[in-house]
């Protein structure tokens, strides 16, 4: 063989690509199993998230936040980040990155991530992106500047 | 040549700090992913792991030799640490870790690899990330600019240690401790990357290639085929008689110009995955 060194790490890193290609067959299968379940039980909780939601509006239930949008701002990685926080009877409905100018974008996109999984979760008690520690700190405190500010005056 | 080097450094190290970082939470995330049995996504580190390890498999370490931000700090204390003692002290030579323990320690890189990379597949390397150890974590405070510890005691404190050890040995980190130098090390690099030793035309007992290697590779036993070389091209202006070379200087009768081609497709594929700030 001619390049004996080269040989045996192509052939390590193929039986590495290949373990991890089998892993991912694996996962994929089963992510594809697991979402299936989820989306019927996403269904039912839209429902049941909107049945509240009427049952909320119809008898005027007190709420914690008052309804509206907020923004709201967290210290990244370089610098400030910002948000706004929509909450309707004190469900968080959606939320905006509105800017992130000193995050590495690389990085930013990693933490970016945690956004969809406040929404989904409806807290902020999630946990911090591995590689894009402050990034995360930065949008979840930005998501909690928003909360704080919409919160009843009388609470 | 030196010169070329240290402005290219210079330029990546204010470009794209964050790239070694990046590329090695791509390891972590492919592993954690793996630890929560999810399905591996290609994202923005993933995509910072592939790209810099394509490059490296192209070109050889390129990326360790003249762009990474922790290989160009390095450089910087270790020229430093040899300028206040030869200079203001008045020593002859700088304090050097003696070179029958380098390739030994050489090996603690592959361990502190095969750690994070088990600590992340077996799911504890959130716990261990509690006590704020990172190293890198605090260099990256100070490339933004902001002088301060952020709570991160225990990372400061092995900063400040892997800082003492740059100033008494070049590239401590790169070929001693850092993980993603275990992987370039470890990838097969195509044998036309590497730099040629003519040695029929050797002056016989001559040794300056190996003794100018910062990373201790004997080239008249070893020759280049060895994962250790971090690409610096120190060895070819040592050489008196410019006997180490490569196909790309033969073809273009230069040595700076594959350097700047290099660093500008290295430029452009960070601007390609994101990393250029």
């Amino acid at each position: 063989m001619k390049y004996p060194n080269f040989m045996m790490k192509l052939a390590a890193l193929a039986a590495i690509v290949a373990v991890l290609g089998g892993y991912q067959s694996v996962a994929s299968a089963r992510a594809a199993a697991v979402a299936e379940n989820e989306a019927a039980i996403e269904e039912v909780e839209a429902y049941n998230r909107e049945i509240q939601l009427e049952n909320a509006r119809r008898q005027a239930v007190e709420t914690y936040y008052e309804d509206g949008t907020y923004e709201g701002e967290g210290k990244g990685y370089g610098g400030p980040i910002r948000v706004s926080v929509t909450l309707e009877y004190d469900v968080i409905t959606d939320i905006r990155v509105l800017s992130h100018d000193a995050e590495d974008p690389a990085y930013f996109s990693m933490a970016e991530a945690l956004v969809q999984q406040v929404v989904s979760g409806q807290t902020t008690d999630v946990d911090a992106v591995s590689g894009a520690t402050f990034s995360s700190k930065g949008i979840l405190e930005a998501i909690n500047n928003a909360l704080d500010k919409a919160v009843k005056s009388e609470n | 040549m030196a010169l070329l080097r240290a402005a290219v450094q210079a330029v990546f190290f204010v470009v794209m700090p964050g790239a070694f970082m990046a590329a090695f939470s791509g390891v972590k995330s492919i592993f954690l992913a793996v630890s929560e049995g999810s399905v591996l996504e290609l994202n923005s580190f993933v995509a910072a792991l592939l790209g810099l390890s394509g490059f490296t498999v192209l070109f050889g370490r390129f990326f360790c030799g003249f762009a990474c931000a922790f290989g160009t700090l390095g450089d910087f204390v270790y020229w430093l640490s040899g300028l206040v003692q030869t200079k203001l002290l008045r020593r002859k030579k700088q304090v050097q870790i003696p070179e029958r323990f380098v390739p030994v320690l050489q090996m603690i890189k592959y361990l502190v690899l095969a750690v994070i990379v088990t600590a992340c597949a077996v799911g504890i390397y959130a716990n261990l990330n509690q006590y704020n150890w990172n190293p890198w974590s605090v260099f990256s405070f100070l490339t933004s600019l902001r002088f301060t510890l952020n709570g991160y005691i225990i990372g400061g404190i092995l900063l400040a240690a892997i800082i003492v050890g740059m100033a008494c040995k070049e590239r401590f980190f790169c070929q001693f401790l850092c993980p993603m130098g275990a992987i370039f090390a470890l990838l097969p690099q195509f044998p036309f990357s590497a730099l040629q030793r003519d040695e029929e035309n050797c002056i016989k007992g001559c040794r300056a290639c190996s003794m100018k290697c910062p990373v201790g590779i004997k080239l008249e036993k070893d020759g280049f085929r060895n994962g250790e070389c971090i690409g610096c091209e120190k060895c070819t202006g040592v050489c008196p008689k410019a006997n180490i070379t490569r196909w790309d200087r033969k073809l273009v009768r230069n040595e700076m110009l594959p350097v700047i081609v290099k660093a500008v497709l290295l430029l452009g594929l960070g601007v390609l995955l994101r990393l250029v700030r």
